[in-house]
Formats: C-alpha cells, structure tokens, sequence
C-alpha cells in the first residue's frame, strides 16, 4: 500500500491549510481605488444669475466656453446636483411653476426648461419678468449686517446676519419676517457663501470656491524624498562595483537594516507584528505618499491671478496668492525647484519663493521682459524659449544653462514651421516650412525623449524589429479647405527634411479637434472625417528601421551627428475607428519608461479614458492573415477596424469633466515605476493615479497582512503537533504495528 | 545380469562379502547399464559417472558458455533499449503539453536533459551485469553506444521542449538587451 512519507504529508496538509483559508472568506468585491486615489474639482464658474428652482435646490447660469451653463446646487449643503452647458448665452432667468425656468438669450428668444429633466419643454412666455435681481426691499444692508425689514417681536427685532467682510454682492435673496432667510452672497475671488435661517434658527450655511475655474497656466513640483537620494546614492556607488561585491554589499546593507529594525522596536516580534498589523496612522501615510511620490504641489493660476497649490492626493488647496495679473501664460519652477516664475504676456513677471512647500510663497522679486504671446522651456534647463507678440523669438535664461552648446529648436504657428540654431545665447533661423492662405497647421507634436529601454519590438518567432530610434523628430498635421484634404508629415527638426508623409481625403472636419502624440517611435494622432461614414478616427505610425526581421541598420553604442544622419525608416500604419469624439491626447510617462505606454484620451462626452499602446498597434493584423508565430507575440491582438471603449478603463468613473474651451492632459511621473499621476486641467481639475502595467512594484493597500502572518503561524502550529504523530505512526509502520 | 562379487564360497573361510566390503574399488567394477528407456523422474538428475558422462559435461559446459555470452549479449541489447522504449512516450507527452510556459512542463523538459546526462555517467553501473563476462567485452560495445545514442535521442526531446518554450536563448531577441542603441550629439526641442 502507498503510504505518504512525511513530506507529502507536510505538503498536502499546506495546500489543505491555504485552500481552507482561501475558502473561509472569499472577497468577491471589486477592489478598485475609485474615489479614493482619484478627485474632482467641480467648477461651475461666475455666478451670473441665482434663481430658487425648487424648496432644496438653486438654479445657478454662469458662462462656459462660448455659451452658458445651467447648474442646479443642493441649497443644504452646496453640492453640485446637475450641470448642463447651454448653446446659447443666458441673458435674463425667470422661475416659472413645477421646477421651470425661462432662459432669455442674448438675441431674445425665450426657452423653456424642466430642471428636473434638464430637457427644454416649450418656448413661449406671456411676460418675462427678470427672477435674477433680488428684491432688496424686505432686507437692510449695513456695515456688514443683513436685517430683515419689518421686524415686531421686541426679542428679535435685533436679528442680524453677518455677511462676510469680503462680500461684493448678494445674487439671491428671499426672506420674510417670520425669520425665514435664503441668502447667495457672492464674495471677492469667485467665492460664494450661503445663509439659511429658519424661525431666526440658522438651518444651513456653507461656501463655494471658485476661483480654481478656468486655468490658463499650470506647473507641478515634485518633493525629492530622502529615501529617493538615499537610493540613487547606493546605486552610483553598485555601479562601480563588481556585481558580486555589489550583491554582497547589497546583502550586508539589508541585513544590517533589518538588524535596526529589529532593535529600534526593541527586539519584540509581538511589536513587529503588531505594527505590520496596524492601520498606518496620518504621518506614515504622508511619508509613504512623499517617498513614493504620490505627493506633488499642482500649481495652477487662473484668469483672475490667482495662483493656487493643490495637493496631488486629495486636491486639497496648501496656499494661494493673490498676483492680480489676468493675463498669466505660464508658470515655472526654476532653480532646482526653489523659485517659481510667473510670466505673462504683458512681459511682466513675479518670481516667487517656493522652498518651503507648504507655506505661502515669499515675493522675491518683480521683473519685465518681453512681452510675448507663448513661452516655452528648453529641456530641463532654465532656459526659456519665448515668442514676441511681434513674431520674434528671444531666449530668456534664469537659473541653470544649457547643458549643450549647439540646440535644435523648431516652433510651429497655423501658418507653418520655424527651426532655429541656438549657439552660445545666439539664436539664428536654420530653415521655415511655409504654408499656403488655405492651409493650416492643426496637430503638432514633438518627439518625447525617454529613455531607450530597448532597441526593438520582439515578434513571436522570437525575431527582432528594430525601432527608428533617431530622436530629433516631430509630426504635424496640415488641412488643406481648398483640397479638403489633411495632411501628416513627420519632420527631421534639425535638417527639416520630410521623413514620412500621408494623406486624408475623407473630409476630415477641422472644427473637431486634431490630436497627437508622439511616442518612443510611433505617433498617434485622431480626427473626425466625414467619409465614407462620420466617424472619430484614430491613425497610429511606427517607425522601424527595417520592415525584415533581424536587420539593424544603425550602429550600436555609435555617436551620430544628425546633420549626417541620412537613415530613413520604415513605416507600417493603421486607422481605427473610435465611438467618442476625442477632444485631447496625451501620453503616460514614467520614471524609467519600462512600464508599457497607454495613450490618455478627454472625451467629448466629459470622460478621461485610456487605451493601452497594444490596443492602438501599427502591426495588429486581420486574424485570418495572423499566423502561429504572429499570435505567440505578447499582447498581439488581431485587427479589428473599431476599439470600443472599456467600461473598466474609464478613468473619471460615472464622473463627468467639463474641459471648458483649453483644457491640458497631462501625466506626471512618480517615483514608483508602475504608476503615474493623470491630471485634466480646464474649467474643471480631475487627477488620478494609473498603473498602465498594474501596479507590480507596490503591494495593495488591501493586502492580507494579517491573513498572511496568521496562517504562517497556524502552519508552524500545526507542524508542531504533528511532528510527533507522524513519527509514531513511521515506527509503528516500521514495525508492522498496527495503529 | 552381471555382477562382479566372488561368489566362491568353498576356498575361503570368510564370505565373500567380507571381502567386497574392504574392497575400496569394487565400485568401479560393478559394471552399470543405464536404462534410458524410461524417463527419470522429476527433478531427478543424473549422476556424472564415469568418463563417458564427463566428456558430455565438458561439451554441455561448451554449448553453456556460448548460450551465456549469447544471453548476455541480449540481455545488454535489452538494457539499451530501455531508453528506445520511453521515446515514443517522451515524444507524445511533450507534444501534448504543448509549448506554454508551465512549471510541470519546464521541470519535465529539465529531467528529460539532466536523465540522460545521469544515466550515460553511470552507463557501467547499468551495464554491470552483463560487463563481468569478459568474453562479450566486445559485443557490449554496440549495445552500449546504442544506449549512449538513445539517450541523446531523450535528451534531443528535451531540448527541443526547452527550445520551444523559447527558454534556449539562441534567438537575436534573447540578447537585444545588450544591444545599445546608437546615440545623437546634440539636442533638439519642438513645441
């Protein structure tokens, strides 16, 4: 008979143990960070007009991109029940029965509209009479105070409320003097404040912030932990090394950190598993959110100058000033992020002291340069590239040079391309692409520089493309409304020499936007067409630098000079079709740009989504045409004209952004490989956190501590009692003694 | 039938028998007929007795010895086409577990290698029943290539296993982490 030994035993016994572990508590809930790592900052913009839409809740127009918005707010807490913008300008409101509203446009034409269903049900009206100015009548304002009119009852005829001390005016206003009072005040910097009383008993009051609508300028900081020095410390000093020495090192560095664990928690295991155990307090969890940075200063400046800090974990606001400059263009962080610099188009500019993040910023000085319609950075210097309102272009320095001598630089305008050779703080013009009247230039993008993580994609036959690498490139796209045609063009920014070119002949409609992105070594870029159906289309262009397998065409570990660089690559495209119309491109970034890339999409339908770069392939091919070798490459998915959009990819939940007329996509890099910070800063600000790859180099936030150490535990237990059993039962059997 | 006693009994005062007991050799000259008319009995065997037996022994021993070289010479043939008989199977077993990357298939694909490794190291140790025989030395060497051959042939499916799993890295895709890519001396921005 087959007997067990005792390691079988031991074996079953451990899966026995895990699968009844498995089996007590199954957690069939999604685990999702979903509103926990993401936030929304709602905006709905100036107040306008503040109209009662029913008992609980208040009608608010207020302007948005070309037209109005109509929002309905919660009137017991001021939270944001709907927003619907509107095609036309609201000019005048009125509150009619049942939840109604008559709109009056600009030219005056009057629209009915159920804010119940946000739907418009009719648009005739006998007399419109205006509801947006309050009636002042029953109320005394003075010095601050806000008194009901006609008051008797000697114990309250004293009744006051206090309005805010920055208060500008009151948008609504109801009261009667039974000691019922509704009152919207709007206050200096797009604040606004809410009173209720009820029986002179205050029933509800709160305040909303503005003033972070409609940002024209937008930088982010980074706080450098201690550990992330630490690191790259001990890794300069590995690489120095022989990589047994290294490990060695590396070995005796851990050992001696557990060591210190172990004495800073006083040689106690119970201490160590309790603290393993323990929800992390506030401190660790800011520390852990510095270290791997989670936590980064959002700074944003809106139309009114006004420059707010956002924490990047809550959306939280750290500190605001006020600049009173509205034409801000840009912001900047300079000096190894120590003074942060705001330019406008004026040409006038603040530069502020921003070392202590947390606190205010200290005014350092007050400077004029240029006035100039767009700024841009030269790289990771401090030198700026600036366009005059007059066409020039100057470079400014502020900080840290140049590192180079000799710089590439090429801006774009609608009416074409120009390169300019910056050598030593001279700046000359190398070449121009020049348009006709009837053609503009509607996408452009520049190449990112990443870092090169390989030189090639690898097929499932285990060959080698390699990837047009070259780095100096960028694409644009140019419409053509005499030829109805849209024009792709990818560029050498140093010789300007065209390197691939294409063309669109499907009524590509250029009110709808044109994006692109250009990656490691292809590009994307999207637009609408009319042709053969109106459709939202998606182009995608790699760039290898040959089409056969195994064949490298530049040198290895060469140093070219681009003037010479005559290589050019070879292209595979695909189109595809998407079901939103896609308003903004952008593209995940990393810390070492490992991690696979996804393209970050601004829906027109108010969602931030993301499509990973395998969905959106040059080289997916029809699956009848696929073979073996095609179908065993990793994340080889076969051709399918349309991408639908992935419910679970959905970045914003059932949330919905309003970009407002210039919204920016951006992805910050943080110090974990695997996740990167998503921001959408328009007339609303959403940030989120993805892990394009998953998250493979951080353990989930709900992972099993306890579970873990428990069964550990339970099995050492388990083996403890079991030992002698089996070996009483081993001699037995030795013995051919039956138990 | 003749016998060899004395039966004189007149000239000697003692019985013949007295005599014939202190014979030493009386044995040898009772003259034996073997009947083989009829069977000997089960397990019964026969005495070797007397020199025409012994020249049939010697023969018989002969006709042993070369049926024992014969046997061994099969019996090592037997041995090497062990590792022939699990080839069909290894062949099926590894087609079968298809080219996926799985512990079960890359542990059997690594015994499949390090076996046949094993089994050639010890090929004496296998073959010692029959290498004491030294007269077959010669003859065994054919068997025993035949086993180093099919082992190579265990071993070949194993590596052919790894290789497709695509654990070999004999392709340019294995190495192109060493590859570097060619750098550009300048610096280029675009907005």
């Amino acid at each position: 008979m087959w007997f067990p030994d005792f390691r079988t035993r031991d074996f079953l016994l451990y899966v026995l143990m895990f699968v009844t572990i498995g089996l007590v508590k199954v957690e069939a809930v999604y685990d999702d960070e979903a509103f926990d790592t993401d936030w929304h900052l709602e905006n709905i913009g100036r107040y306008e007009c503040a109209v009662k839409v029913s008992n609980e809740h208040i009608g608010i127009i207020s302007g948005y991109q070309d037209a109005s918005m109509f929002s309905v707010l919660n009137s017991s807490n001021g939270g944001i029940v709907s927003r619907q913008p509107l095609t036309f300008i609201v000019a005048d409101t009125m509150t009619l029965e049942d939840s109604k509203i008559a709109l009056k446009s600009e030219n005056g034409e009057t629209h009915i509209l159920d804010t119940k269903s946000g739907l418009f049900v009719g648009d005739e009206i006998t007399v419109f009479s205006s509801s947006c100015k309050p009636d002042f009548s029953v109320v005394t304002i003075d010095q601050g105070k806000l008194q009901i009119n006609g008051l008797s009852s000697p114990e309250i005829e004293h009744f006051h409320v206090d309005l805010p001390t920055d208060f500008e005016q009151i948008l609504f206003l109801e009261a009667s003097n039974d000691g019922f009072l509704q009152a919207l005040v709007a206050c200096k910097g797009l604040k606004y404040s809410y009173i209720q009383y009820e029986n002179f008993v205050p029933t509800a009051q709160w305040s909303r912030d503005e003033s972070l609508t409609d940002i024209c300028a937008y930088t982010y900081m980074s706080l450098e932990p201690v550990s992330t020095t630490r690191i790259t410390r001990e890794l300069e000093i590995d690489e120095h090394m022989p990589v047994f020495e290294a490990y060695k090192r590396r070995a005796i560095l851990s050992l001696e950190r557990v060591k210190k664990a172990f004495v800073a928690r006083r040689i106690s295991p119970g201490r160590l598993i309790k603290e393993a155990l323990e929800n992390d307090d506030q401190e660790t969890l800011r520390q852990r959110n510095i270290d791997f940075g989670f936590f980064k200063l959002l700074i944003v400046a809106s139309n009114t100058g006004q420059i707010s800090a956002l924490s990047s974990i809550d959306g939280s606001k750290l500190w605001t000033v006020d600049t009173g400059l509205e034409d801000i263009i840009e912001l900047e962080i300079v000096k190894t992020n120590s003074e942060l610099v705001v330019f406008t188009s004026s040409g006038f500019s603040i530069v502020f002291d921003i070392k202590s993040i947390e606190e205010e910023p200290k005014l350092v000085r007050k400077q004029g340069i240029v006035p100039c319609s767009s700024i841009n950075r030269l790289g990771s210097s401090d030198t700026f590239f600036a366009k005059t309102k007059q066409g020039f272009r100057v470079v400014i320095e502020s900080g840290v040079p140049l590192s180079e001598n000799v710089s590439y630089i090429v801006d774009h305008e609608a009416g074409g391309l120009s390169a300019f050779v910056l050598e030593h703080n001279d700046l000359k013009e190398s070449w121009t692409v020049d348009l006709s009247p009837n053609e503009k230039i509607v996408g452009y993008a520049g190449k990112t520089h990443g870092h090169t993580v390989s030189v090639g994609t690898i097929l499932g036959d285990r060959t080698v493309l390699y990837k047009y690498l070259y780095p100096n490139l960028a694409a644009y796209a140019v419409s053509d409304e005499s030829a109805g045609v849209l024009r792709f063009h990818i560029i050498d920014t140093i010789t300007g020499e065209l390197v691939h070119s294409y063309f669109h002949d499907e009524k590509v409609n250029v009110e709808k936007p044109v994006n692109m992105v250009f990656g490691e070594h292809w590009c994307i870029y999207t637009f609408f067409s009319s042709e053969p159906v109106p459709e939202q289309k998606i182009v995608v262009v790699e760039l290898y630098e040959s089409l056969t397998p195994n064949e490298r065409d530049s040198v290895p570990d060469s140093c070219a000079d681009p003037l010479f660089y005559a290589r050019k690559p070879e292209v595979i495209t695909r189109a595809y079709l998407y079901p939103e119309i896609i308003r903004n491109l952008a593209l995940t970034a990393t810390k070492f740009d490992v991690t696979t890339k996804a393209v970050l999409l601004e829906l027109e339908s108010g969602q931030i989504t993301y499509l990973p770069k395998s969905v959106v392939s040059g080289r997916r091919i029809e699956e009848s045409k696929m073979t073996d070798a095609d179908k065993k490459e990793f994340m080889a998915l076969p051709y399918l004209c349309g991408i639908p959009i992935n419910d679970q990819s959905i970045l914003t939940h059932y949330r919905t952004f309003f970009p407002g007329s210039k919204s920016s996509l951006l992805s910050i890099p943080t110090n974990l490989e695997s996740t990167t910070l998503i921001c959408d800063i328009g007339h609303d600000i959403f940030c989120t956190r993805l892990s394009p790859s998953l998250q493979f180099d951080m353990l989930s936030p709900s992972f099993e501590k306890g579970k873990l150490l428990s069964t550990v535990l339970g099995l050492l237990l388990i083996c403890y009692f079991l030992r002698p059993m089996v070996n009483s039962n081993r001699l037995k059997t030795r013995w051919l003694v039956k138990s | 039938m003749k016998s060899g006693y004395t039966t004189d009994t007149t000239s000697a005062t003692l019985p013949n028998w007295t005599e014939n007991l202190i014979n030493d050799k009386l044995a040898q000259t009772i003259d034996t007929k073997f009947d083989n008319s009829l069977p000997s009995p089960p397990s019964f065997k026969q005495a070797n007795n007397g020199s025409k037996t012994a020249k049939s022994a010697t023969k018989q021993d002969s006709v042993k010895a070369k049926d024992l070289n014969g046997i061994a010479v099969q019996k090592a043939w037997q041995i090497s086409l062990q590792p022939a008989k699990s080839i069909p199977l290894n062949m099926v077993m590894s087609y079968m577990s298809g080219s996926s990357l799985q512990i079960i298939s890359i542990m059997t694909a690594l015994m499949l290698i390090s076996n046949p490794v094993k089994s050639v190291v010890n090929i004496r140790r296998t073959f010692k029943p029959v290498l004491s025989n030294s007269e077959v030395k010669n003859e065994i060497m054919l068997p025993m290539m035949a086993f180093v051959l099919f082992q190579g042939l265990l071993m070949a499916i194993g590596v052919h296993k790894l290789n497709s799993m695509g654990l070999i890295p004999n392709t340019r895709s294995d190495w192109l982490f060493l590859e570097k890519p060619a750098s550009f001396a300048s610096n280029s921005y675009a907005f």
